[in-house]
Protein backbone atom coordinates (compact mmCIF):
# COMPACT_ATOMS: atom_id res chain seq x y z
CA UNK A 1 0.00 0.00 0.00
CA UNK A 2 1.24 2.88 -0.67
CA UNK A 3 1.92 5.76 1.88
CA UNK A 4 0.66 8.90 1.93
CA UNK A 5 -0.84 11.66 4.61
CA UNK A 6 -3.87 10.32 4.65
CA UNK A 7 -3.07 6.80 5.52
CA UNK A 8 0.32 7.21 7.25
CA UNK A 9 -1.24 6.69 10.59
CA UNK A 10 -3.56 4.02 9.77
CA UNK A 11 -0.38 2.31 8.25
CA UNK A 12 1.65 2.77 11.81
CA UNK A 13 -0.92 2.27 14.02
CA UNK A 14 -2.22 -1.17 12.53
CA UNK A 15 1.27 -2.36 12.31
CA UNK A 16 2.36 -1.12 16.20
CA UNK A 17 2.71 -3.68 18.39
CA UNK A 18 0.38 -1.75 20.58
CA UNK A 19 -3.07 -1.14 20.59
CA UNK A 20 -4.19 1.94 19.19
CA UNK A 21 -7.68 4.39 19.34
CA UNK A 22 -9.12 7.67 19.17
CA UNK A 23 -12.23 8.55 21.59
CA UNK A 24 -14.10 11.30 21.65
CA UNK A 25 -15.61 14.02 24.57
CA UNK A 26 -18.46 11.42 25.43
CA UNK A 27 -15.57 8.67 25.92
CA UNK A 28 -17.19 6.92 22.44
CA UNK A 29 -14.63 5.29 20.96
CA UNK A 30 -14.12 6.01 17.05
CA UNK A 31 -11.07 4.46 16.00
CA UNK A 32 -9.49 0.65 16.93
CA UNK A 33 -6.40 -0.53 15.57
CA UNK A 34 -6.04 -3.91 14.54
CA UNK A 35 -4.11 -5.09 17.31
CA UNK A 36 -6.96 -3.98 19.54
CA UNK A 37 -9.59 -6.00 17.03
CA UNK A 38 -7.41 -9.01 17.24
CA UNK A 39 -7.18 -9.04 21.02
CA UNK A 40 -10.47 -8.50 21.64
CA UNK A 41 -11.82 -10.66 18.93
CA UNK A 42 -14.57 -7.82 18.18
CA UNK A 43 -15.42 -6.71 14.72
CA UNK A 44 -14.85 -3.59 14.00
CA UNK A 45 -18.48 -2.21 14.02
CA UNK A 46 -19.07 -4.14 17.54
CA UNK A 47 -15.96 -2.75 19.11
CA UNK A 48 -16.74 1.43 18.63
CA UNK A 49 -18.71 3.35 20.56
CA UNK A 50 -18.99 2.31 24.27
CA UNK A 51 -18.47 -1.09 23.59
CA UNK A 52 -15.33 -1.02 25.40
CA UNK A 53 -17.25 -1.11 28.77
CA UNK A 54 -17.96 -4.66 28.19
CA UNK A 55 -14.79 -6.12 27.76
CA UNK A 56 -13.43 -4.08 31.39
CA UNK A 57 -12.87 -6.28 34.22
CA UNK A 58 -15.60 -4.95 36.02
CA UNK A 59 -13.52 -4.00 38.95
CA UNK A 60 -11.31 -1.61 36.96
CA UNK A 61 -14.21 -0.01 35.27
CA UNK A 62 -15.19 2.33 37.20
CA UNK A 63 -11.54 3.32 37.69
CA UNK A 64 -10.58 3.66 34.24
CA UNK A 65 -13.77 5.86 33.82
CA UNK A 66 -13.13 7.83 36.20
CA UNK A 67 -9.72 8.58 35.34
CA UNK A 68 -10.88 9.20 31.48
CA UNK A 69 -13.34 11.98 32.23
CA UNK A 70 -11.00 13.38 34.22
CA UNK A 71 -8.55 13.49 31.66
CA UNK A 72 -11.21 14.98 29.45
CA UNK A 73 -12.05 17.88 32.16
CA UNK A 74 -8.38 19.04 32.45
CA UNK A 75 -7.46 18.13 28.85
CA UNK A 76 -4.97 16.01 30.64
CA UNK A 77 -3.04 13.11 29.70
CA UNK A 78 -3.46 10.04 31.82
CA UNK A 79 -2.66 6.29 32.86
CA UNK A 80 -4.62 3.43 34.09
CA UNK A 81 -3.95 -0.40 34.25
CA UNK A 82 -6.91 -2.34 33.43
CA UNK A 83 -7.61 -5.82 32.86
CA UNK A 84 -9.38 -6.32 29.58
CA UNK A 85 -11.16 -9.56 28.37
CA UNK A 86 -9.15 -11.14 25.77
CA UNK A 87 -10.77 -12.86 22.78
CA UNK A 88 -10.45 -16.16 24.68
CA UNK A 89 -12.25 -14.83 27.65
CA UNK A 90 -9.48 -14.06 30.08
CA UNK A 91 -8.79 -11.14 31.25
CA UNK A 92 -5.17 -9.77 30.71
CA UNK A 93 -3.69 -6.88 32.35
CA UNK A 94 -3.26 -3.61 29.89
CA UNK A 95 -1.56 -0.86 30.39
CA UNK A 96 -3.78 2.36 28.66
CA UNK A 97 -1.88 5.52 28.12
CA UNK A 98 -3.68 8.36 26.28
CA UNK A 99 -3.71 12.29 25.91
CA UNK A 100 -6.01 15.01 24.39
CA UNK A 101 -6.23 15.95 20.90
CA UNK A 102 -7.56 18.42 18.83
CA UNK A 103 -9.31 18.70 15.54
CA UNK A 104 -8.42 21.09 12.31
CA UNK A 105 -9.78 23.85 14.24
CA UNK A 106 -8.19 23.63 17.16
CA UNK A 107 -11.23 22.66 19.26
CA UNK A 108 -10.94 20.28 21.95
CA UNK A 109 -11.45 16.64 20.45
CA UNK A 110 -11.20 14.48 22.54
CA UNK A 111 -8.71 11.53 23.37
CA UNK A 112 -5.99 9.47 21.48
CA UNK A 113 -4.12 7.14 23.11
CA UNK A 114 -2.47 3.64 23.28
CA UNK A 115 -3.13 0.05 25.11
CA UNK A 116 -0.36 -1.98 25.82
CA UNK A 117 -0.40 -5.71 27.40
CA UNK A 118 1.65 -5.88 30.65
CA UNK A 119 0.12 -9.00 32.23
CA UNK A 120 2.87 -10.98 32.33
CA UNK A 121 4.73 -8.31 33.76
CA UNK A 122 1.69 -7.88 35.93
CA UNK A 123 2.37 -11.69 37.35
CA UNK A 124 5.59 -11.48 38.50
CA UNK A 125 5.30 -8.73 40.15
CA UNK A 126 2.17 -9.98 41.87
CA UNK A 127 4.09 -13.18 42.72
CA UNK A 128 7.14 -11.09 43.80
CA UNK A 129 5.04 -9.19 45.79
CA UNK A 130 3.05 -12.60 47.51
CA UNK A 131 6.77 -14.23 48.07
CA UNK A 132 8.01 -10.91 49.63
CA UNK A 133 4.95 -10.66 51.94
CA UNK A 134 5.74 -14.42 52.82
CA UNK A 135 9.20 -13.92 53.72
CA UNK A 136 8.42 -11.27 56.04
CA UNK A 137 5.50 -13.11 57.59
CA UNK A 138 7.72 -15.74 58.46
CA UNK A 139 10.32 -13.41 59.85
CA UNK A 140 8.11 -11.90 61.80
CA UNK A 141 7.24 -15.09 63.15
CA UNK A 142 10.01 -15.74 63.89
CA UNK A 143 10.99 -13.10 65.51
CA UNK A 144 8.40 -12.91 67.41
CA UNK A 145 9.08 -16.10 68.63
CA UNK A 146 12.69 -15.99 69.81
CA UNK A 147 11.53 -12.78 71.35
CA UNK A 148 8.73 -14.92 73.39
CA UNK A 149 11.46 -17.48 74.48
CA UNK A 150 14.11 -14.91 75.28
CA UNK A 151 11.11 -13.13 77.58
CA UNK A 152 10.75 -16.18 79.21
CA UNK A 153 14.46 -17.32 79.68
CA UNK A 154 15.28 -13.54 80.92
CA UNK A 155 12.57 -14.21 83.57
CA UNK A 156 13.36 -17.15 84.67
CA UNK A 157 16.86 -15.96 85.18
CA UNK A 158 15.74 -13.12 86.69
CA UNK A 159 13.64 -14.47 89.13
CA UNK A 160 16.11 -17.49 89.85
CA UNK A 161 18.98 -14.78 90.41
CA UNK A 162 16.47 -12.70 92.69
CA UNK A 163 15.53 -15.84 94.55
CA UNK A 164 18.75 -17.28 94.77
CA UNK A 165 20.82 -14.40 96.16
CA UNK A 166 17.53 -13.53 98.70
CA UNK A 167 17.88 -16.84 99.81
CA UNK A 168 21.42 -16.94 99.96
CA UNK A 169 21.52 -13.59 102.54
CA UNK A 170 19.39 -15.95 105.05
CA UNK A 171 22.48 -17.90 106.46
CA UNK A 172 24.83 -15.59 105.26
CA UNK A 173 23.04 -13.25 108.35
CA UNK A 174 23.14 -15.62 110.18
CA UNK A 175 26.64 -16.45 110.47
CA UNK A 176 27.41 -13.88 110.86
CA UNK A 177 24.94 -12.77 113.83
CA UNK A 178 26.08 -16.11 115.35
CA UNK A 179 30.02 -14.81 114.82
CA UNK A 180 28.90 -11.17 116.21
CA UNK A 181 27.87 -13.10 119.71
CA UNK A 182 30.71 -15.08 120.08
CA UNK A 183 33.06 -12.68 119.40
CA UNK A 184 31.31 -10.64 122.10
CA UNK A 185 32.51 -13.46 124.43
CA UNK A 186 35.77 -11.70 124.98
CA UNK A 187 37.40 -12.88 127.54
CA UNK A 188 37.05 -16.32 126.91
CA UNK A 189 38.61 -16.16 123.27
CA UNK A 190 42.50 -16.03 122.91
CA UNK A 191 43.80 -13.51 120.52
CA UNK A 192 43.99 -16.41 117.92
CA UNK A 193 40.68 -17.12 117.94
CA UNK A 194 39.43 -13.69 117.76
CA UNK A 195 41.98 -12.63 114.80
CA UNK A 196 40.25 -16.22 113.05
CA UNK A 197 36.73 -15.09 114.37
CA UNK A 198 37.27 -11.61 112.73
CA UNK A 199 38.50 -13.09 109.43
CA UNK A 200 35.37 -15.23 109.46
CA UNK A 201 32.87 -12.14 109.71
CA UNK A 202 35.01 -9.89 107.49
CA UNK A 203 34.91 -13.05 104.59
CA UNK A 204 31.20 -13.36 105.68
CA UNK A 205 30.36 -9.70 105.03
CA UNK A 206 31.95 -9.74 102.01
CA UNK A 207 29.93 -12.36 100.55
CA UNK A 208 26.60 -10.54 101.70
CA UNK A 209 27.87 -7.19 99.90
CA UNK A 210 28.37 -9.78 96.80
CA UNK A 211 25.16 -11.36 97.37
CA UNK A 212 23.27 -7.69 97.69
CA UNK A 213 25.00 -6.49 94.81
CA UNK A 214 23.66 -9.70 92.63
CA UNK A 215 20.68 -8.66 94.10
CA UNK A 216 20.43 -5.03 92.89
CA UNK A 217 21.98 -6.25 89.11
CA UNK A 218 19.50 -8.53 88.70
CA UNK A 219 16.66 -6.66 89.64
CA UNK A 220 17.84 -3.86 86.95
CA UNK A 221 16.15 -6.39 84.70
CA UNK A 222 12.63 -5.45 85.23
CA UNK A 223 10.94 -2.04 83.91
CA UNK A 224 8.94 -1.68 86.51
CA UNK A 225 9.92 1.52 87.19
CA UNK A 226 9.28 4.27 84.26
CA UNK A 227 10.51 6.98 82.73
CA UNK A 228 9.91 10.55 83.78
CA UNK A 229 11.12 14.09 83.07
CA UNK A 230 13.36 14.72 85.62
CA UNK A 231 15.78 17.66 87.02
CA UNK A 232 19.07 15.69 86.53
CA UNK A 233 21.29 18.15 88.47
CA UNK A 234 18.64 18.01 91.20
CA UNK A 235 19.16 14.20 90.47
CA UNK A 236 22.75 14.24 91.14
CA UNK A 237 22.64 16.83 94.04
CA UNK A 238 20.25 14.09 95.75
CA UNK A 239 22.91 11.37 94.95
CA UNK A 240 25.49 13.66 96.47
CA UNK A 241 23.53 14.25 100.20
CA UNK A 242 22.88 10.32 100.22
CA UNK A 243 26.69 10.01 100.11
CA UNK A 244 28.01 13.42 102.17
CA UNK A 245 29.61 11.57 104.96
CA UNK A 246 31.74 9.59 102.57
CA UNK A 247 32.53 12.69 100.88
CA UNK A 248 33.38 14.53 103.56
CA UNK A 249 35.46 11.46 105.06
CA UNK A 250 37.76 11.79 101.83
CA UNK A 251 38.04 15.31 101.92
CA UNK A 252 36.70 15.14 98.30
CA UNK A 253 36.09 17.97 95.94
CA UNK A 254 33.04 17.61 93.58
CA UNK A 255 31.59 20.14 91.46
CA UNK A 256 28.64 19.70 88.91
CA UNK A 257 28.79 21.89 86.01
CA UNK A 258 25.35 22.07 83.74
CA UNK A 259 22.28 20.89 84.31
CA UNK A 260 19.15 20.31 82.33
CA UNK A 261 15.54 18.14 82.58
CA UNK A 262 16.21 14.66 81.04
CA UNK A 263 13.57 11.67 80.44
CA UNK A 264 15.01 9.53 82.61
CA UNK A 265 14.50 6.51 85.16
CA UNK A 266 15.34 8.55 88.54
CA UNK A 267 16.12 5.82 90.82
CA UNK A 268 18.16 3.92 88.06
CA UNK A 269 19.51 7.06 87.26
CA UNK A 270 20.65 7.68 90.67
CA UNK A 271 21.69 4.17 91.02
CA UNK A 272 24.40 4.94 87.89
CA UNK A 273 25.36 8.10 89.48
CA UNK A 274 25.81 6.79 92.96
CA UNK A 275 27.86 3.56 91.37
CA UNK A 276 30.01 5.94 90.09
CA UNK A 277 30.51 8.72 92.28
CA UNK A 278 31.09 6.11 94.91
CA UNK A 279 33.94 4.63 92.64
CA UNK A 280 35.40 8.19 92.17
CA UNK A 281 36.07 8.19 96.31
CA UNK A 282 36.85 4.75 96.95
CA UNK A 283 39.59 4.51 93.66
CA UNK A 284 41.63 7.77 95.12
CA UNK A 285 45.53 7.95 95.50
CA UNK A 286 46.69 8.74 98.77
CA UNK A 287 48.73 11.86 97.83
CA UNK A 288 46.10 14.04 95.35
CA UNK A 289 43.23 15.69 96.97
CA UNK A 290 40.41 13.64 95.36
CA UNK A 291 38.58 16.07 92.75
CA UNK A 292 35.27 14.50 90.69
CA UNK A 293 33.47 16.35 88.32
CA UNK A 294 29.92 15.79 86.98
CA UNK A 295 28.63 17.26 83.89
CA UNK A 296 25.44 18.11 82.65
CA UNK A 297 24.16 18.35 79.39
CA UNK A 298 21.23 17.77 76.77
CA UNK A 299 21.65 18.41 73.06
CA UNK A 300 22.23 16.41 69.36
CA UNK A 301 25.36 14.42 69.52
CA UNK A 302 28.72 16.12 67.75
CA UNK A 303 30.75 13.04 67.02
CA UNK A 304 29.72 10.20 65.55
CA UNK A 305 28.65 7.28 67.92
CA UNK A 306 27.64 3.75 66.32
CA UNK A 307 24.16 2.76 67.21
CA UNK A 308 22.55 6.18 67.39
CA UNK A 309 21.24 8.51 64.10
CA UNK A 310 23.40 11.66 63.09
CA UNK A 311 22.97 14.48 65.62
CA UNK A 312 20.45 12.41 67.94
CA UNK A 313 19.48 14.51 71.14
CA UNK A 314 21.28 12.84 73.85
CA UNK A 315 21.51 13.23 77.61
CA UNK A 316 24.77 13.37 78.18
CA UNK A 317 26.16 12.81 81.10
CA UNK A 318 30.20 13.25 82.62
CA UNK A 319 32.10 11.72 85.51
CA UNK A 320 35.55 12.43 85.28
CA UNK A 321 37.89 11.98 88.62
CA UNK A 322 41.75 12.38 89.10
CA UNK A 323 42.36 9.05 91.33
CA UNK A 324 43.98 5.68 90.34
CA UNK A 325 42.22 5.77 87.01
CA UNK A 326 43.05 2.19 84.51
CA UNK A 327 45.13 1.44 81.99
CA UNK A 328 43.69 1.91 78.73
CA UNK A 329 43.88 -1.09 77.64
CA UNK A 330 41.45 -2.89 80.36
CA UNK A 331 38.97 -0.21 79.31
CA UNK A 332 36.90 -2.53 77.81
CA UNK A 333 36.44 -5.31 80.60
CA UNK A 334 35.90 -2.58 83.23
CA UNK A 335 32.08 -3.57 82.76
CA UNK A 336 31.93 -6.84 83.00
CA UNK A 337 30.87 -8.56 86.02
CA UNK A 338 32.80 -9.50 88.91
CA UNK A 339 35.87 -7.65 86.92
CA UNK A 340 38.60 -6.09 88.88
CA UNK A 341 41.01 -4.10 87.88
CA UNK A 342 43.23 -4.07 91.04
CA UNK A 343 44.10 -5.97 93.44
CA UNK A 344 42.01 -7.94 96.07
CA UNK A 345 43.33 -6.44 98.81
CA UNK A 346 44.03 -2.78 97.94
CA UNK A 347 40.48 -1.56 97.35
CA UNK A 348 37.10 -3.23 98.69
CA UNK A 349 34.70 -3.80 96.42
CA UNK A 350 32.82 -7.15 94.22
CA UNK A 351 32.79 -6.09 91.10
CA UNK A 352 29.33 -5.62 90.22
CA UNK A 353 28.98 -1.52 90.50
CA UNK A 354 30.12 -0.50 87.13
CA UNK A 355 28.40 -4.01 85.52
CA UNK A 356 24.92 -2.12 86.70
CA UNK A 357 25.97 1.06 85.46
CA UNK A 358 26.35 -0.44 82.23
CA UNK A 359 22.90 -2.36 82.56
CA UNK A 360 21.30 0.91 83.19
CA UNK A 361 22.44 2.31 80.39
CA UNK A 362 21.58 0.43 78.41
CA UNK A 363 18.16 0.00 79.62
CA UNK A 364 17.67 3.55 78.61
CA UNK A 365 18.58 2.02 75.07
CA UNK A 366 21.83 4.35 76.00
CA UNK A 367 26.18 4.06 75.35
CA UNK A 368 28.53 4.60 78.06
CA UNK A 369 32.31 4.92 77.48
CA UNK A 370 35.18 4.46 79.73
CA UNK A 371 38.48 6.03 79.74
CA UNK A 372 41.11 6.36 81.53
CA UNK A 373 44.83 6.23 82.14
CA UNK A 374 46.98 5.21 85.31
CA UNK A 375 47.24 7.17 88.19
CA UNK A 376 45.86 10.30 86.18
CA UNK A 377 42.10 9.39 86.77
CA UNK A 378 39.05 7.91 85.19
CA UNK A 379 36.07 8.94 82.96
CA UNK A 380 33.03 7.56 82.07
CA UNK A 381 31.02 9.13 79.72
CA UNK A 382 27.13 8.58 78.95
CA UNK A 383 24.67 9.34 76.29
CA UNK A 384 20.52 8.77 76.53
CA UNK A 385 18.54 9.07 73.82
CA UNK A 386 15.66 11.79 74.05
CA UNK A 387 12.89 11.77 71.57
CA UNK B 1 30.10 -0.15 122.33
CA UNK B 2 27.96 -2.67 123.22
CA UNK B 3 28.62 -1.28 126.99
CA UNK B 4 27.63 1.98 125.85
CA UNK B 5 24.86 0.46 124.72
CA UNK B 6 23.87 -1.30 128.01
CA UNK B 7 24.19 2.08 130.08
CA UNK B 8 21.80 3.67 127.47
CA UNK B 9 19.53 0.48 128.17
CA UNK B 10 19.33 0.83 131.64
CA UNK B 11 18.56 4.69 131.80
CA UNK B 12 16.15 4.26 129.60
CA UNK B 13 14.10 1.61 131.18
CA UNK B 14 14.01 3.29 134.56
CA UNK B 15 11.67 5.59 131.94
CA UNK B 16 9.42 2.30 131.14
CA UNK B 17 6.78 0.69 133.04
CA UNK B 18 7.90 -1.95 135.40
CA UNK B 19 5.55 -4.51 134.25
CA UNK B 20 5.88 -7.27 132.37
CA UNK B 21 5.51 -7.52 128.57
CA UNK B 22 3.57 -9.96 126.79
CA UNK B 23 5.44 -10.72 123.71
CA UNK B 24 4.71 -13.49 121.04
CA UNK B 25 7.63 -14.00 118.44
CA UNK B 26 6.10 -15.45 115.38
CA UNK B 27 9.08 -17.11 113.36
CA UNK B 28 9.57 -19.99 111.06
CA UNK B 29 13.00 -20.14 111.49
CA UNK B 30 14.68 -21.96 115.09
CA UNK B 31 18.17 -19.78 115.08
CA UNK B 32 16.18 -16.53 114.47
CA UNK B 33 13.58 -17.63 117.22
CA UNK B 34 17.00 -18.64 119.21
CA UNK B 35 18.55 -14.86 118.47
CA UNK B 36 15.29 -13.22 119.47
CA UNK B 37 14.58 -15.19 122.90
CA UNK B 38 18.68 -14.30 123.98
CA UNK B 39 18.02 -10.81 122.62
CA UNK B 40 15.58 -10.08 124.92
CA UNK B 41 16.71 -12.32 127.73
CA UNK B 42 19.91 -9.60 128.16
CA UNK B 43 17.50 -6.79 128.01
CA UNK B 44 16.98 -5.63 131.88
CA UNK B 45 13.55 -5.53 131.94
CA UNK B 46 10.65 -8.70 132.28
CA UNK B 47 9.37 -10.00 129.49
CA UNK B 48 7.05 -13.02 128.99
CA UNK B 49 8.12 -14.41 125.21
CA UNK B 50 5.61 -17.16 123.40
CA UNK B 51 6.74 -18.52 120.14
CA UNK B 52 4.85 -19.72 117.14
CA UNK B 53 6.31 -21.37 114.38
CA UNK B 54 4.18 -19.98 111.21
CA UNK B 55 1.05 -17.90 110.85
CA UNK B 56 -1.43 -20.03 111.26
CA UNK B 57 0.22 -21.23 115.16
CA UNK B 58 0.61 -17.43 115.67
CA UNK B 59 -3.26 -17.07 114.76
CA UNK B 60 -4.48 -20.20 116.92
CA UNK B 61 -1.92 -18.59 120.11
CA UNK B 62 -3.77 -15.13 119.83
CA UNK B 63 -7.12 -16.92 119.76
CA UNK B 64 -6.00 -18.90 123.17
CA UNK B 65 -4.15 -15.39 124.83
CA UNK B 66 -6.35 -13.17 127.26
CA UNK B 67 -5.61 -10.81 126.86
CA UNK B 68 -3.60 -10.46 123.78
CA UNK B 69 -0.07 -9.93 124.20
CA UNK B 70 1.38 -6.86 123.83
CA UNK B 71 3.45 -6.70 120.96
CA UNK B 72 3.35 -9.31 117.89
CA UNK B 73 6.73 -9.65 116.07
CA UNK B 74 5.74 -11.26 112.82
CA UNK B 75 7.98 -12.64 110.35
CA UNK B 76 7.75 -12.65 106.87
CA UNK B 77 8.70 -15.66 105.05
CA UNK B 78 6.54 -18.69 106.87
CA UNK B 79 5.18 -21.61 105.23
CA UNK B 80 1.12 -22.66 105.40
CA UNK B 81 0.27 -18.80 106.11
CA UNK B 82 3.04 -16.08 105.71
CA UNK B 83 3.18 -12.96 107.32
CA UNK B 84 1.09 -10.91 105.12
CA UNK B 85 -1.75 -13.00 105.12
CA UNK B 86 -1.20 -13.60 108.61
CA UNK B 87 -1.25 -9.68 109.56
CA UNK B 88 -4.52 -9.26 107.23
CA UNK B 89 -6.10 -11.71 109.50
CA UNK B 90 -4.97 -10.65 112.29
CA UNK B 91 -5.88 -6.66 111.42
CA UNK B 92 -9.32 -7.64 110.03
CA UNK B 93 -10.87 -9.55 112.74
CA UNK B 94 -12.18 -7.51 115.80
CA UNK B 95 -10.82 -9.70 118.34
CA UNK B 96 -7.19 -7.90 117.75
CA UNK B 97 -8.47 -5.07 116.61
CA UNK B 98 -5.51 -3.19 119.34
CA UNK B 99 -3.20 -5.63 118.30
CA UNK B 100 0.39 -4.15 117.89
CA UNK B 101 2.44 -5.62 115.08
CA UNK B 102 6.13 -5.21 114.01
CA UNK B 103 7.56 -6.89 111.05
CA UNK B 104 10.71 -8.77 111.66
CA UNK B 105 12.13 -9.58 108.23
CA UNK B 106 15.59 -10.92 106.34
CA UNK B 107 14.54 -8.54 103.20
CA UNK B 108 13.12 -4.85 102.61
CA UNK B 109 11.02 -3.73 99.96
CA UNK B 110 9.44 -0.75 99.64
CA UNK B 111 6.52 -1.36 98.14
CA UNK B 112 5.66 -4.50 100.85
CA UNK B 113 6.58 -2.39 103.29
CA UNK B 114 4.29 0.08 102.25
CA UNK B 115 1.75 -2.50 102.05
CA UNK B 116 2.27 -3.71 105.36
CA UNK B 117 2.04 -0.28 106.66
CA UNK B 118 -1.13 0.41 105.54
CA UNK B 119 -2.69 -3.10 106.60
CA UNK B 120 -1.52 -1.69 110.07
CA UNK B 121 1.68 -3.02 111.56
CA UNK B 122 3.38 -0.64 113.54
CA UNK B 123 6.79 -1.22 112.43
CA UNK B 124 9.53 -2.74 110.34
CA UNK B 125 12.83 -4.24 111.76
CA UNK B 126 14.53 -5.64 108.47
CA UNK B 127 16.69 -8.59 110.97
CA UNK B 128 20.31 -6.79 111.16
CA UNK B 129 23.82 -9.31 110.69
CA UNK B 130 25.26 -8.49 113.89
CA UNK B 131 24.03 -9.61 117.22
CA UNK B 132 23.93 -6.13 119.56
CA UNK B 133 22.09 -4.39 116.40
CA UNK B 134 19.59 -6.54 116.49
CA UNK B 135 18.98 -6.30 120.52
CA UNK B 136 18.65 -2.31 119.96
CA UNK B 137 16.46 -2.85 116.90
CA UNK B 138 13.99 -4.96 119.18
CA UNK B 139 14.51 -2.52 121.93
CA UNK B 140 14.19 0.35 119.79
CA UNK B 141 10.86 -1.72 118.57
CA UNK B 142 9.37 -2.30 121.69
CA UNK B 143 10.31 1.17 123.16
CA UNK B 144 8.53 2.84 120.37
CA UNK B 145 5.44 1.13 120.63
CA UNK B 146 4.68 1.41 124.57
CA UNK B 147 5.78 4.94 124.43
CA UNK B 148 3.94 5.99 121.89
CA UNK B 149 1.41 3.47 122.12
CA UNK B 150 -1.77 6.26 120.55
CA UNK B 151 0.32 8.58 118.70
CA UNK B 152 -0.53 8.35 114.75
CA UNK B 153 1.76 6.03 112.83
CA UNK B 154 3.85 7.82 110.51
CA UNK B 155 5.54 5.66 107.55
CA UNK B 156 8.82 7.89 107.79
CA UNK B 157 9.50 5.80 111.54
CA UNK B 158 8.06 2.53 109.76
CA UNK B 159 11.34 1.09 109.59
CA UNK B 160 14.17 0.66 112.29
CA UNK B 161 16.91 0.35 111.01
CA UNK B 162 20.19 -1.43 113.21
Amino acid sequence: MAINEENIFQILADQAPIMVFIANKEAEVTYWSRNWLDFTGLRKEEALGKAWADIIHPEDLDNLASVYLKSVETRSSYSSESRVRRYDGQYRYILFKGGPRYDANGEYAGNIGSGVDIHDRKMVEKKFKQQLEKQVEKRTEELRRSNELLKVANEELTSFAYLASHDLQEPLRKIRTFGSMVLEDDANLSDRQKSHLQKIEKSAGHLQQLVSDLMAYSRTETLDESLEETDIEFLIGEVLDELAEDISKKNAEIIVEGGCRATVVPFYIKQVANNLISNSLKFTTPDKRPILTISIEKGPIKNPINGFQKGQECLYLRFKDNGIGFRPEFGGRIFGIFQRLNEKNKFAGTGVGLAIVKKIVVLHNGQIFASGRKDEGAQFEIYIPQE
Amino acid sequence: MVLDFFLYLHYHFKQMSNRTLNIILADDDEDDRFFFEEALSELPHEFELATAVDGMDLIELLRNSNPIPDLIFLDLNMPRKNGVETLTEIMSDPMFINAKVVIYSTSYDLALSKRLFELGARHYIQKPSSFDKLQSSIFRAIEAVTQSANAARNFENFLISG
